[in-house]
Parts: C-alpha cells; structure tokens; sequence
C-alpha cells in the first residue's frame, strides 16, 4: 500500500446519517457543494478499454469509457447483458486492470499497483455487495461482516464493535447477530452483506445486481437501504438492468457494447 | 491477518468436518506413532541396563571356562593384570532345595562376600553371608524371591530364619536373607551360599564355574577382555570354552542391534510419513478447490497473496500437527504393550534357560528386570518438528494454487 493513499482522509462513520438532503439549498450547503467539486472525484477514468484475449479471439468487453464519480454521488449503470457493465464494476473495484486507459482513485493513478496494493485498496477503501451476496456459509452475522477487518489490520478489540455497530445500521435484530448466515432470509443475506461493504468505512461502495436475486418487496428494502447510506454521504456505484431500481440514484449511465451512451440526472 | 485470525481460520477449518480431517490425519498419525513407540520402548531398554548394571558394572569383566577356573588361576590373573580392581570368583550349581511341605531346583551362587554388593544385588530382608559365614563354611543361604514362592507359597512369606534341604546331601541350612528381586531378574530364581560351603557342601569341586573382574576406573575394558581372554587360551593351548566378555562391549552389541533396529523402523515411518504428506496434500487440494468461493470473497474483501498462503499453509501445518499429536499419543501407548510383549519374551527365555540348568555365565547380561518406556522430551520435540515441515512441504502447492486464483473467476465458481 503506498504512503499516499494511506494519508487521504477517512469518511464519517457508518451511522452518523448527516441529513442533507433538506428541500431549500441553504448557503452552507451551497459552499461545501462548491468544496466537493473541487475535491477530486473517487473514481476518475479516462479513455479505458479492457480487452479479453480468449481461444476464440479477443474480446473488446470495453471500448473507450470515461467516467467521474464524485464523493457522496449515487450513480446507476445499466445496459444489456454483456454490454461491459461488471467488466467495468471490476476495474473500478480494483479486481481488475484495464487494457489500457488511464484510473485515478481518489486522486492517484493505480496502473502501476501491484497485487498487493490492489488487495490493500479493497481491503480499506472499497466495499462490495454482490448479487449472490457471498456471506460464508456456517459462519455467524458477525463474523462474517468482520471479515474485511481481518484484511485492513484492524485490532482485535474493536472488530465485533464495528461489526455490531454496522449490522444494526442495517437494521438487522441484535439476537441474530450470532446466527449462522445460512440460517437467514435473502433480504437479511444482503443486508448483512451491505454492513460487511461498510465496516471499513470505504470510500466507495460497489454492488453489482444487489436486487438480483431477491423479490420485489425485499428488493424494495435494500434500495431503500442504498438511499440510507447516499443520505449519509456515501460514494455508491450500483450496476442493474432494472429500470426501477436505477431510478434510486442520482445518475443513470448507460452503457452498451463496451460504450458509455448517455449520463442523465435523475432528480427524483 | 493477526496470527489470532490464523489461528481462528485453522480451527475452524479443522473442526468444520472432523471425520475428514481424522482420516487425512491417519498416515501421520501412524508414521509418527511407530517412531514414539520404537523410541520409547528402545529408551526403555537402554534405562533398563543402566539400572540393572549400575555404572561401576561398565567396568565389569565376565569370565568363563567350560571346565572351571582354578583358584591358582584367578591369582594369576590379578597378578598379570593390576588394571583389575578385583577378580570374584563363583561357583553355579545346579541343586535341588526342599523343605517338608515342598522342592524345587535351582541355582546355587558360592561366592565370597563381596560379591552380591559387585553384582548390585540387594536384599528385601535379613542379611547376606559374612567373612564368618565363609570361614565356618556355614549353612547358611540367602533365597531369591521365586525359590520363596516355590517353596514357601508367596514371595512375601516371612522366611528368615527358617531351615530348608540343599544339595546332594540334603543337609539343612538356615535362611539368614531374602534378595530383593524382580520377577525377571536373573538371581530371582537363585540362592547364594558362602564359597567354601559350596565348595564342601553342594559342588564338592574347588574350581569357580566363572569369575568377575572389576576393572579400574577409566581402563579400556573391551581391550582389557581381549587380553585376558588371550591370556587364559595360552596357558589353556586354545580358546575352546573360555568366554570372557566386558560388559561394556555386550552393553555396545545391544545398543548397536538396536540402533539398527531403530533405524528400520525410522525408514518405514518415513515412508508412511511421505504417504500421509501426500494425503494431506491431496485433502488442501480438494479443500482449495472446494472453497474457490470463498477464496474469491476474501481476495476482493482484501486478501492479499501472503494471507491466502498463510491461511492455507496455517491449516495444512495444523491438520499435521494434529496428526503427530495423535501420533505420540498412540505411539506412547503402543510402546507400552510392546514393551510387555518384549519383557514377556524375555522372561519366557530365561525361565526356559533356567529349566535347561544352563550355565548363565555369560549371560549376565540377558535382562534381568522389566523394560519401562520412556518418552523423551527430545522425540516429541522432534515429532512435532518433522509434522510442522510435512505440512509445509505439502501444503505450499495447495496454498500457493490458492492464493494465485483470480479473484472474479473464482468469485463466478460454481
Ligand atoms: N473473463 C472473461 N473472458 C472473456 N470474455 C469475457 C470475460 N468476462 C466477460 N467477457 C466478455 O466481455 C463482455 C462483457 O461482459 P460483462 O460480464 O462485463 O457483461 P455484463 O454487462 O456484466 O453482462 P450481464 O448483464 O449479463 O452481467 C461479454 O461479451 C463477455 O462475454
Ligand atoms: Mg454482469
């Protein structure tokens, strides 16, 4: 991990839920918006292309994108199946790196990471929540929401009182805490996974289909869970192919043979 | 990752299905338990002649001749060699022993006091035959524990004092000791008399049947045995039926039989150790491939290259380790019935020698007492050592596959 993403600063804790999204722009607000703008975005990629070498030929999965993501900003991907969309929610977590183009996270450019530093980056700057959400199976709520804990050096003493403190922001009962994750309803799956993506406070939340596998109701609850946490001030790039659940965010882009076609506000 | 999470991971890991980890375990468990058992009951045996000798009896010389040392012999010898702190002589005879109610055969010793304290005999009551004794050529006897059983009905049997038969003459003679034997000790089956009372009363011969040099301190007595037996053949013309043997030299012969059995059996371990490796290596294997999920999650959640090794490596090391637990365990137990195969063996043969009224001159050293395992410090040591670097030897492929998984890859693994 290099000194330099080290030293950026951490984000507000989980639960401090600052409550801005009053409906008159007061001046304050005004300037701190002004403050934000200048900050440099969380995700800042130019001119990117990931290219898949396969038996068959190489695949051109994507094709030139370019994309801001400022802090606190709520932005929906959509598009067709195999149009690029986890191809990009991949690099943009770090699992991946691009063919070429240029990844700025938080103001530094990671093309020359190892690994490692990718590994360290995920472990303290960047939550996942999946579609299958991916809790280890035989293992309590807590111990599975303090497992990115294991991986950012985290003391011992703290771990279960972050894990706790991130399963109630998630509005799970405390009696389920030492439940096994296998033990509990979808919709409570995700939620725990959702307090897994926050325990190390990251600087970017990515969820790729979290409603995929869930019904409309509980589906309805975890988005209502994302809004939560972007009016507590949290980065959240969310890749669906449900126009419903994109109408949550701030901004929808479309994607589409590897290609950004449009970036539309969404003021609800 | 804390070396607490490691710890945490591999149990949970260990105990998540304990059957399987038993049956992975099994070839450790076998390859460590038969190195304990061997080493435990082969430290057994070397405790066991150390106590039966003693350490002054390193420095004994055992001498024999099929057709008896003269007493103007023995003098010869200690004149010819000073390196001898002193030469007992002793006459074995083969006699019967009777009281009113009950007889029996055994071996009578005639020896000279000194003798019983050089052997390191010692007596569970009265007291052993004196200079008085040997110079009244008194009919006095000192009894093992098993001829006070055979004649007497228990080995406790408060005997001293008592008058029994011995010899050709069934002359009576008077219990004045009982000697503190063991079951298998070689004097527990025999009784010990004044010199010239053998000599008069039971032999009717002069001559010693064998003799117990004791050398000096620091003398080479493998060297000293040598010589003396050249020595005696060529005032003899030839060696026919002189058996001189130092104590030291049956002691090595003893030690090196069983190092060489120590070492077949080091070679047969090692073999079922390189099977057991390969087992636990064929179980993180499937383990790995099992868990590609799970390695997925924990590479995006953060993981790097070194705690997905060390993970894996943790579990392989722990699941060994566990094996060799089990191992010395087992092999501790398994070296004490073996232990009671060797000491009921070894008592069978002796009792069959006794029966055969051999002379037992130079079989001195055929053990006299029972084999005690021992388990060292330094073999457990060494065991928990030799499982640590099996698991690290075969779990670095698993663990290195691990952690070279792609992490969207195994994340889609089905
Ligand atoms: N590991 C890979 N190797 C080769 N080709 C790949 C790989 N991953 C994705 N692709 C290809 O890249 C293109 C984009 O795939 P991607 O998974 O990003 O699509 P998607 O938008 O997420 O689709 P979906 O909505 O079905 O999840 C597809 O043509 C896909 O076949
Ligand atoms: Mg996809």
């Amino acid at each position: 991990m290099t000194a330099s993403v080290k030293t950026l600063p951490t984000e507000m804790p989980v639960l401090q839920a600052k409550e801005q999204t009053l409906p008159t722009e007061m001046p304050a607000l005004q300037a701190e918006k002004q403050a934000l703008q200048k900050e440099k975005p969380v995700i800042d990629i130019f001119n990117l292309h990931r290219i898949y070498q396969t038996k068959a030929g190489s695949i051109q999965a994507l094709r030139g994108v370019s994309l801001q993501v400022h802090r606190g900003e709520y932005v929906a991907i959509m598009g067709p199946s195999g149009s690029g969309k986890s191809t990009l929610m991949n690099i943009l977590g770090c699992l991946d790196k691009p063919t070429s183009g240029k990844y700025y996270f938080q103001g530094t450019e990671i093309s020359g990471y190892s690994a490692d530093d990718m590994a360290d980056l995920r472990a303290t700057r960047i939550g996942f929540v999946f579609q299958s959400f991916n809790l280890l199976p035989r293992t309590s709520l807590l111990r599975n929401v303090m497992l990115p804990l294991v991986y950012s050096a985290c003391p011992l003493s703290q771990r279960e009182k972050r894990a706790r403190a991130a399963l109630k922001s998630m509005g799970l009962p405390e009696q389920l805490y030492s439940h096994k994750s296998n033990e509990i309803s979808g919709g409570q799956m995700q939620r725990v996974a959702i307090a897994r993506a926050l325990i190390n406070n990251p600087a970017l939340i990515l969820a790729d289909e979290p409603t995929g596998n869930l019904d409309t109701a509980t589906g309805e609850m975890v988005l209502e869970t994302f809004a939560q946490l972007k009016r507590a001030g949290r980065t959240i790039v969310l890749i669906t192919h449900e126009p419903d659940v994109a109408a949550h965010a701030d901004r929808i882009l479309w994607i589409r043979d590897g290609l950004i076609l449009e970036g539309g506000t969404n003021e609800a | 990752m804390k070396l607490r999470d490691l710890f945490y991971e591999t149990w949970f890991a260990l105990t998540a299905s304990k059957a399987r980890t038993l049956l992975t375990i099994l070839g450790i468990v076998i390859g460590i338990g038969s190195v304990i058992a061997m080493t435990s009951v082969i430290g057994g045996m070397q405790n066991m002649y150390v106590n039966e000798l003693g350490l002054n009896q390193a420095q004994m010389v055992q001498i024999s001749k099929s057709n008896g040392i003269l007493e103007s012999e023995l003098q010869q010898l200690k004149l010819s060699f000073p390196e001898y702190d002193s030469i007992l002589g002793s006459q074995l005879t083969s006699i019967t022993a009777s009281t009113s109610a009950k007889e029996t055969m055994m071996m009578a010793v005639g020896a000279k006091p000194g003798y019983a304290n050089a052997m390191n005999i010692k007596l569970s009551s009265g007291r052993m035959h004196n200079d008085d004794d040997e110079k009244q050529a008194a009919r006095v006897v000192v009894l093992g524990r098993g001829i006070v059983r055979s004649l007497y009905g228990s080995e406790d049997a408060d005997v001293v004092g008592k008058t029994l038969r011995l010899g050709n003459n069934a002359e009576n003679f008077t219990v004045i000791g009982v000697i503190d034997s063991s079951p298998t000790a070689q004097e527990h089956n025999q009784a010990f008399v004044p010199l010239a009372t053998s000599q008069i009363r039971l032999s009717g011969s002069k001559n010693y049947d064998s003799a117990t040099g004791m050398a000096t301190e620091g003398i080479n007595t493998i060297e000293l045995a040598q010589r003396t037996k050249a020595f005696l053949s060529e005032r003899q013309g030839n060696d026919e039926g002189i058996y001189v043997y130092s104590m030291k030299e049956l002691l090595e012969q003893a030690n090196m039989v069983m190092s060489s059995f120590s070492a077949m059996i080091i070679a047969i371990a090692s073999i079922s150790l390189v099977v057991g490796g390969i087992g636990i290596m064929n179980m993180m294997l499937t383990n790995v491939t099992e868990r590609t999920r799970e390695i997925g999650l924990r590479k995006s959640l953060g993981a790097r290259t070194g705690d997905v090794i060390r993970q894996f490596m943790a579990e392989s090391i722990g699941l060994c380790l566990v094996g060799g637990a089990f191992g010395i365990v087992f092999g501790y137990l398994a070296s004490w019935i073996l232990a009671a195969l060797v000491n009921l063996i070894q008592s069978a043969e002796k009792n069959a020698a006794q029966a055969e009224q051999l002379v037992i001159g130079d079989s001195t050293l055929a053990t006299s007492a029972q084999i005690i395992p021992v388990i060292e410090p330094v073999s457990v040591l060494v065991a928990v050592g030799v499982c640590a670097l099996i698991g690290i030897v075969f779990g670095f492929y698993p663990a290195r596959r691990a952690a070279k998984m792609d992490p969207i890859e195994s994340l889609r693994y089905q």
